[in-house]
C-alpha cells in the first residue's frame, strides 16, 4: 500500500512539473461520492450467510462512499480541456452474527486507486459565469480487497486477514456545471462509472486467483455505479495568470 | 503559492487513504441459553436397587429428542465401564470383578446443547444428562457367620449366631465335634432369621460348634464355614467322700445344669462298686462297706439322651480316685517287705535302697544302698528269730546288723557255693534261726538250683537242682526241714535230706513252717493241720469257714490269717476261733498282719 502510494506520487510529480512548464494548466482537487455494484462480492456475502448455518445477516453491502482525487488539466482550446487524474475510493461489506455464546464478523474492505485520463468540453450558459460541461473519463483500476474474518466462541476467538489484488478498467461519462467561487472554478458533475475487472488474485501472484468455494466462480470488484463529483481548480503558472481559471 | 500547491500535492496520498470506508452494522440474535431438555435413559433390567451376581447384561438406551447423541458412558462408582456412540447398547457386566456390596451405576449421555447458538452449531456446547441406579453385588461364597453365644438355658445348651445377610442364602448348617467324637451335623436350617438352636444332647465336656452358610448357586451349593466356637462345661466329678463308723462310703459329685438333656448317671469302680441313676439330682451315693485294702478309682459319667454309650463312656467319663479307709502309710512294696518280729522292724527294698522301718511308729530308721533287685529274686532274708539278716549284691553276700543294716560279714558267693561255675539270678530264699542260709542261683548248666549253706561253718549242706519255676523255697526256723517248690525234705541224722510225702502238689506248695514251733502246717480243704517236723505227729488243727487261698502265721501275735475271695480271716491258732473277719476291697490284694494291725500296701487298720 505504501509502496503503491509512493509509486503514484513519483508518477505524478513529472506531470506536475511538466504541466507547470506550460501555460493554461490547472491542478484540480476532486472529491466525490458513488455507489458500487459489487455483484460478485454481494454473492460472496450471501454464500457466507448461507453456509454459516446460522442466522447471520449482511449488515453492510458495499454502501456508497466518498472518493478523493486530483486532476491535472490543460486547456486544449477555449472550450476543451484534457488531463490526467488519480483517484482513490473505497467501500466495504459486513456479515455479522452474535449471540450469547459467540459471534462471527466477516468484513470485506475494498479500495481502489484509479489512474486515468479525462476530456471535457464546457460552454458558458448565456454568457454568464456559469458553465455547462460534459466529458468522459477513462481509467485503470488497481483494486485491493482485505478480507477479514473474526470468530469468537465464548472466550475462544480466532481471526484472519487476507489481502487480494485485482486490476480493471473503467469509463465514466459525465455532465456538470462549473462556477467560479473566489476566482477558483468549482465544478460539480454527475456521471456513471462502467467498469470491468479481472479477478482478485494473491498479491504478486496473478495466477492464484480468488474463487468462491460454493460455485468456483472468480471474484472481482464491481466499481460500476453512479458518481457525483465536486472539484476545485488551481491554475498553475499559466500565461493567463489568475484569469485563466475565470474564463 | 507555489509552495502551497506543492504541499497540497504532497499531502494528497495521505488524504486519500486516511479515511477509507469502514463496514458497519451488527446482528444480535436473542437465544435462550437454557432450553427445555427432554431426555430418556433406560436400563434393563430396571429396579430401584439391582441385585447382581455373576455376569449380567445391561441393556440400555438413550433418547435425546431434538439433539444429537455424541457419546454415552456407563460408569460404576465413577469408573468407566464402557462408552460408545450408539443410542442403544448392551454391556456385559462381570460383577465378580467388583466387591460385594452397594455400588452406583451411572449412565450418562452427551449431546449438543440444542440452544441453536453459535457455540452449539460449532459443537462447543455440550449437554450431559445422566441417570444413576443403585446396584448391590453379591458373589459367593457367602459371608461366614459366627456363633456369638453358647450358654446353658432351661436345661439345655442354647447357641446363638449372627444372622446371614446373604441374599441367596440357602441354609445354615450347624456342626459339632465332641471330645474324641466324630463330626456331627446337628441341624440344617433354611430359615435365615433363625439364629438360635438348642443342643439337646450336650451334658458337659469339651465341644466345638461352627456354622456353615450355603447359598443356592446354580446346581451346586457353595458354602462358607464360620469360626469354631469351643465350649466347655465341666463333666460331673466327685467332690466329697467320707466313711462312717461302719465303713460306709458316701460320695457326692457335681451335677450338670443340662437337666433336659440328661438321661442317667453311671458311677463304677473296678472293685465292683456301681451306681446307676436316672434322676439328675441324685448326686450323693452311699455304698455299704466297700472293703479294706485299696483306693477306689471311680469312673463317673453322665449320659445325655440319644448317645452311643460305649463311645460316650470312653470319652466323657471322669476318673475319681476315692481313698480307701484306714491310716495311710505307704505305698510299700509288700513283695519286697520282710518282718523282724523280735526287733519290731520292717525291712523294705525300694529300687536301690534297703530301708529299716520301726514297725510301731512306721518311721524309717536306717537306709542302706544296694544293687537293684526285683521282687522275683529276693535280695534280703531274715531268720524267724530276727538274729540273722543277709543281703546279696551282685555275687557278694553280706551279713547285716539287724538294726542298722551295716555289714557285719562279707562272703564271696563262689566261695560259699563251689569253686567254679556260673552264678546268675541269685536270690536269698530264707535263713533259719540256726544260721542256715538258702540261696537260689542259676548254675552253668542253666538250671535253677537251691543251695543250703551253714554260714557258721561256711559249708554247703545241700544243693538241689530244680527245673521248676519259680524256685520258691522255705526253710524251717530250726533249719531241719526244707520245702523246695513241691518237695518237702527233712534232714536226717546222717546229714542227708530225705524227701517226705505229705500230700499232693498243691498241698505241698501251700506248706508253711510255724515261726516259733518246730511244726509245719498243711491245708486240706477247710482244715488246717500242724505236724511236728521230727515225728510227723499231728499237733493241732483248726477248721476255717472257707478254704483259704493263702495262709500264714504272724509271729508277733501268733494269729493265723489268710484270705479267701475278698475276705480276710484271722484265727487264734491255740483256740481255733475266728478272731477277725475283714472284708477286702477286692480279690487278690496283698495283705499282711503284724502284731495289732492289718496292713495293705498303703493303709493299715487296727486288728
Amino acid at each position: 500500500m505504501q509502496k503503491l502510494n509512493l509509486y503514484l506520487f513519483v508518477l505524478l510529480l513529472p506531470l506536475v512539473f511538466d504541466a507547470a512548464a506550460q501555460s493554461g494548466v490547472y491542478l484540480e482537487l476532486r472529491a466525490g461520492a458513488g455507489t458500487f455494484g459489487m455483484k460478485s462480492m454481494k454473492e460472496l456475502q450471501q454464500q457466507a450467510v448461507h453456509t454459516s448455518g446460522i442466522d447471520a445477516k449482511t449488515t453492510d453491502t458495499f454502501g456508497p462512499y466518498v472518493q478523493f482525487g486530483a486532476n491535472v488539466l490543460k486547456d486544449l482550446n477555449e472550450n476543451t480541456r484534457a488531463g490526467i487524474f488519480v483517484e482513490h475510493g473505497s467501500t466495504g461489506g459486513r456479515v455479522s452474527y452474535r449471540d450469547y455464546s459467540g459471534e462471527i464478523l466477516i468484513d470485506d474492505l475494498m479500495s481502489y486507486n484509479a489512474v486515468g485520463g479525462m476530456l471535457y468540453s464546457h460552454y458558458a450558459i448565456r454568457e454568464s459565469k456559469l458553465h455547462f460541461f460534459s466529458g468522459m473519463e477513462l481509467n485503470a483500476f488497481f483494486s485491493k480487497l482485505v478480507h477479514k474474518e473474526y470468530w469468537r466462541i465464548y472466550t475462544e476467538s480466532a481471526e484472519s486477514e487476507d489481502t487480494f489484488k485485482a486490476i480493471g478498467v473503467g469509463i465514466k461519462p459525465f455532465v456538470g456545471l462549473q462556477y467560479p467561487v473566489v476566482h477558483l472554478p468549482l465544478r460539480l458533475s454527475v456521471g456513471y462509472m462502467a467498469s470491468a475487472s479481472a479477478p482478485f488474485h494473491e498479491p504478486g501472484k496473478p495466477k492464484n486467483k480468488l474463487t468462491r468455494n460454493a460455485d468456483g466462480k472468480s471474484l472481482e470488484p464491481g466499481w460500476s455505479g453512479l458518481r457525483l463529483n465536486l472539484s476545485v481548480a488551481f491554475p498553475l503558472f499559466g500565461k493567463d495568470g489568475k484569469h485563466s481559471g475565470v474564463k | 503559492m507555489k509552495q502551497r500547491i506543492l504541499l497540497l500535492v504532497l499531502a494528497l496520498p495521505f488524504l486519500f487513504f486516511s479515511c477509507d470506508y469502514s463496514p458497519s452494522g451488527e446482528h444480535y440474535e436473542e437465544i435462550n441459553p437454557k432450553p427445555a431438555v427432554l431426555a430418556d435413559l433406560t436400563l434393563h433390567p430396571d429396579k430401584d436397587t439391582l441385585y447382581v451376581r455373576g455376569l449380567i447384561l445391561f441393556d440400555f438406551s438413550i433418547s435425546l429428542p431434538g439433539r444429537a447423541l455424541r457419546m454415552y458412558q456407563l460408569k460404576l462408582d465413577g469408573t468407566l465401564l464402557t462408552e460408545g456412540y450408539k443410542d442403544a447398547d448392551t454391556h456385559a457386566f462381570i460383577s465378580g470383578n467388583y466387591g460385594n456390596g452397594f455400588h452406583t451405576l451411572q449412565l450418562s449421555a452427551q449431546g449438543n446443547s440444542g440452544t441453536g447458538s453459535l457455540a452449539d452449531k460449532v459443537g462447543a456446547e455440550v449437554l450431559e444428562v445422566y441417570r444413576t441406579w443403585t446396584i448391590y453385588i453379591e458373589n459367593g461364597p457367602p459371608a461366614a457367620v459366627a456363633i456369638t453365644k453358647v450358654e446353658p438355658e432351661n436345661g439345655t445348651l442354647r447357641l446363638e449366631w449372627q444372622q446371614s445377610s446373604w441374599r441367596t442364602f440357602a441354609k445354615y448348617e450347624l456342626y459339632r465335634i465332641r471330645l474324641g467324637g466324630p463330626l456331627e451335623l446337628m441341624a440344617s436350617i433354611s430359615d435365615v432369621k433363625q439364629t438360635s438352636w438348642r443342643d439337646t444332647t450336650y451334658i458337659g465336656g469339651l465341644v466345638s460348634y461352627w456354622i456353615t452358610v450355603s447359598e443356592l448357586q446354580d446346581s451346586y451349593d457353595k458354602y462358607t464355614t464360620g469360626p469354631t466356637y469351643t465350649y466347655h462345661y465341666p463333666l460331673p466329678t466327685i467332690v466329697q467322700q467320707s466313711y462312717d463308723a461302719a465303713h460306709r462310703l458316701t460320695v457326692a459329685f457335681t451335677t450338670t445344669p443340662f437337666y433336659k438333656n440328661f438321661e442317667s448317671y453311671a458311677l463304677t469302680s473296678p472293685q465292683g462298686l456301681s451306681y446307676l441313676s436316672e434322676v439328675q439330682t441324685d448326686t450323693v451315693v452311699t455304698f455299704e462297706d466297700p472293703g479294706f485294702g485299696t483306693d477306689f478309682a471311680f469312673r463317673l459319667v453322665a449320659y445325655p439322651k440319644k448317645v452311643n454309650k460305649e463311645y460316650y463312656y470312653n470319652t466323657h467319663s471322669t476318673y475319681n480316685k476315692v481313698a480307701g479307709y484306714g491310716t495311710a502309710w505307704g505305698p510299700q512294696p509288700l513283695a519286697s517287705l520282710w518282718v523282724n518280729t523280735q526287733e519290731n522292724l520292717f525291712y523294705t527294698g525300694k529300687d536301690n535302697w534297703l530301708e529299716v522301718t520301726d514297725a510301731s511308729t512306721l518311721q524309717v530308721k536306717h537306709k542302706r544302698r544296694t544293687s537293684f533287685h526285683t521282687p522275683e529274686f529276693p535280695h534280703l532274708t531274715v531268720s524267724a528269730n530276727g538274729q540273722h539278716v543277709y543281703a546279696i549284691e551282685n555275687d557278694t553276700v553280706y551279713k547285716l546288723d539287724p538294726r542298722t543294716l551295716e555289714s557285719i560279714a562279707i562272703y564271696r558267693i563262689q566261695a560259699l557255693l563251689s569253686a567254679d561255675g556260673f552264678y546268675g539270678n541269685i536270690s536269698l530264699e530264707g535263713c533259719s534261726n540256726t544260721n542256715r542260709l538258702v540261696i537260689g542261683a542259676k548254675t552253668s548248666s542253666y538250671r535253677d538250683s537251691i543251695y543250703v549253706v551253714d554260714m557258721h561253718q561256711k559249708k554247703l549242706l545241700k544243693q538241689q537242682h530244680s527245673a521248676a519255676y519259680p524256685r520258691e523255697t522255705t526253710i524251717s526256723p530250726d533249719g531241719k526241714a526244707l520245702r523246695i517248690y513241691d518237695a518237702y525234705l527233712v534232714e536226717q541224722g546222717n546229714g542227708n535230706w530225705q524227701k517226705q510225702a505229705i500230700g499232693d502238689t498243691e498241698t505241698t506248695l501251700r506248706l508253711i513252717f510255724h515261726p516259733d514251733k518246730p511244726w509245719y502246717g498243711i491245708q486240706t480243704d477247710t482244715r488246717l493241720e500242724f505236724y511236728a517236723i521230727h515225728s510227723g505227729a499231728l499237733q493241732t488243727a483248726i477248721a476255717t469257714e472257707v478254704k483259704l487261698n493263702r495262709f500264714s502265721i504272724d509271729a508277733a501275735s501268733g494269729f493265723l490269717y489268710g484270705t479267701a475271695e475278698n475276705t480276710l480271716y484271722v484265727y487264734n491258732l491255740e483256740t481255733g476261733r475266728l478272731v477277725r473277719k475283714q472284708k477286702l476291697a477286692q480279690n487278690g490284694i496283698d495283705i499282711f498282719l503284724f502284731k495289732d494291725k492289718i496292713f495293705s500296701s498303703d493303709r493299715y487298720i487296727p486288728l
